[in-house]
C-alpha cells in the first residue's frame, strides 16, 4: 500500500489559563521579550554580560539559550515538548547579580529545600543568595543552605507567587540590595 | 530569558523544581538546634562578629578580588573596633580577625563566644590605636 504523504497539524494554541488555572493574572501576562535568535544576539553582546559564562564555558555545551515564545508565560512548563527540559529566568538576575550557569551545588539545594522554580526567588532574594556564596568564600568554607535559612526565612509569595527571603530579626547579615 | 539544558547533558537540572510550583515551600528560620555542630558555630561566628555586609557591594567586587578581600576585611574591622583604617591596615587585620574568629569557634562553647568575642574587640582596638599614633609619629 502506498504511504499517503501527510503535513503534521499545527499546534492548538495553548489555553494557558486553563493550563496554570492555579497562577495569578499577573503572572500569566508575564512574557519574555527575548522572542527571536537576534534579540539573543543582541543581549549576549551587552557588555555586562562578560561573565555570564552560560553563553561561553565549555562545560556548558549542554546548557542553551533559546527564544521563547511571545504567548507563553514565565509559568509555563514543558507540556509542550517534555523532551527537552527548560527553565525560565530573569535577565537581570545575569546582568545586574552575575549570576553563572550551571548552578552550583548550594543553589540548587536552596532551590530544592524551598521547593521554587529559578525564576520564582525573587531577583532581591537571589542577591542575598550571590552575596552569601562570596562571603563564605571569604571566610574560607562552603556555603550551607541551613546557615542561609538560619539568617533568612523564606517568606509568603507576592501577587506573582515570587518567594522572598527575609533576614531573621537580630540575625541580619546582608543589606537589602 | 528561556535556559534549556540537553538530555544527554549531565544533571545540570537535577533536584530543584523548573516550572513554577503552586505551593512554595515556606520555612520558618532555623534554630541553632537544628543545626550540625560546624554550622552552628558558623551561625554564632557570624552573629558575634555584629557585621552587616553591603549586599550590592560584596556583588559588584567579586571578581576583583583585592578588592573584595579588602573591602571585606574593612566591614568586619571597622565594625568591630568602630575606627577608620587604613586599607593595608584593615587587610591584616581582618586576616588576623577571621582566623582568630575561626579557632575560637572551634575552641569555645557557644556560650563562652561572645565574652571572647569582646575581648578580641578591646584587643582590636588596642591594636588599632597603636598603629594609628606609629602612623601619626610616621608623619
Amino acid at each position: 500500500m502506498a504511504r499517503t504523504k501527510t503535513t503534521p497539524n499545527p499546534p492548538p494554541p495553548v489555553n494557558c489559563k486553563a493550563l496554570y488555572h492555579w497562577d495569578p493574572e499577573a503572572l500569566l501576562a508575564e512574557t519574555s521579550q527575548l522572542n527571536t535568535h537576534e534579540d539573543i544576539d543582541t543581549y549576549k553582546q551587552s557588555k555586562s554580560l562578560d561573565k555570564f559564562h552560560v553563553f561561553g564555558r565549555e562545560l556548558n555545551v549542554f546548557l542553551k539559550v533559546l527564544p521563547c515564545k511571545k504567548e507563553v508565560p514565565m509559568c509555563a512548563n514543558d507540556r509542550a515538548d517534555p523532551n527537552e527540559p527548560f527553565f525560565f529566568m530573569y535577565t537581570t538576575v545575569f546582568k545586574r547579580l552575575e549570576l553563572r550557569l550551571p548552578f552550583t551545588g548550594f543553589e540548587r539545594a536552596l532551590l530544592t529545600e524551598v521547593n521554587v522554580a529559578p525564576a520564582q526567588l525573587h531577583p532581591n532574594s537571589w542577591a542575598f543568595v550571590r552575596a552569601f556564596v562570596i562571603l563564605y568564600n571569604y571566610l574560607g568554607h562552603p556555603p550551607s543552605v541551613d546557615v542561609f535559612l538560619y539568617f533568612f526565612e523564606a517568606k509568603n509569595p507576592g501577587k506573582k507567587l515570587w518567594l522572598s527571603f527575609n533576614g531573621v530579626v537580630g540575625r541580619v547579615l546582608l543589606t537589602l540590595f | 530569558m528561556k535556559i534549556c539544558c540537553s538530555i544527554h547533558g549531565p544533571t545540570f537540572l537535577d533536584e530543584f523544581p523548573l516550572y513554577w510550583v503552586e505551593k512554595p515551600r515556606l520555612k520558618k528560620p532555623r534554630s541553632l538546634e537544628d543545626l550540625t555542630p560546624s554550622d552552628r558555630e558558623m551561625c554564632q561566628l557570624l552573629k558575634s562578629l555584629g557585621v552587616v555586609f553591603d549586599t550590592a557591594k560584596l556583588i559588584k567586587l567579586e571578581f576583583f578580588a583585592k578588592a573584595l578581600k579588602r573591602f571585606q576585611d574593612q566591614e568586619m574591622v571597622e565594625s568591630l573596633g568602630g575606627n577608620v583604617l587604613q586599607d593595608h591596615v584593615a587587610q591584616g587585620l581582618g586576616d588576623f580577625l577571621v582566623a582568630s574568629s575561626l579557632a575560637l569557634s572551634k575552641a569555645q562553647d557557644a556560650q563562652d563566644l561572645r565574652p571572647e568575642m569582646v575581648k578580641l574587640k578591646e584587643e582590636l582596638t588596642l591594636k588599632t590605636k597603636v598603629f594609628s599614633n606609629r602612623e601619626t609619629a610616621m608623619y
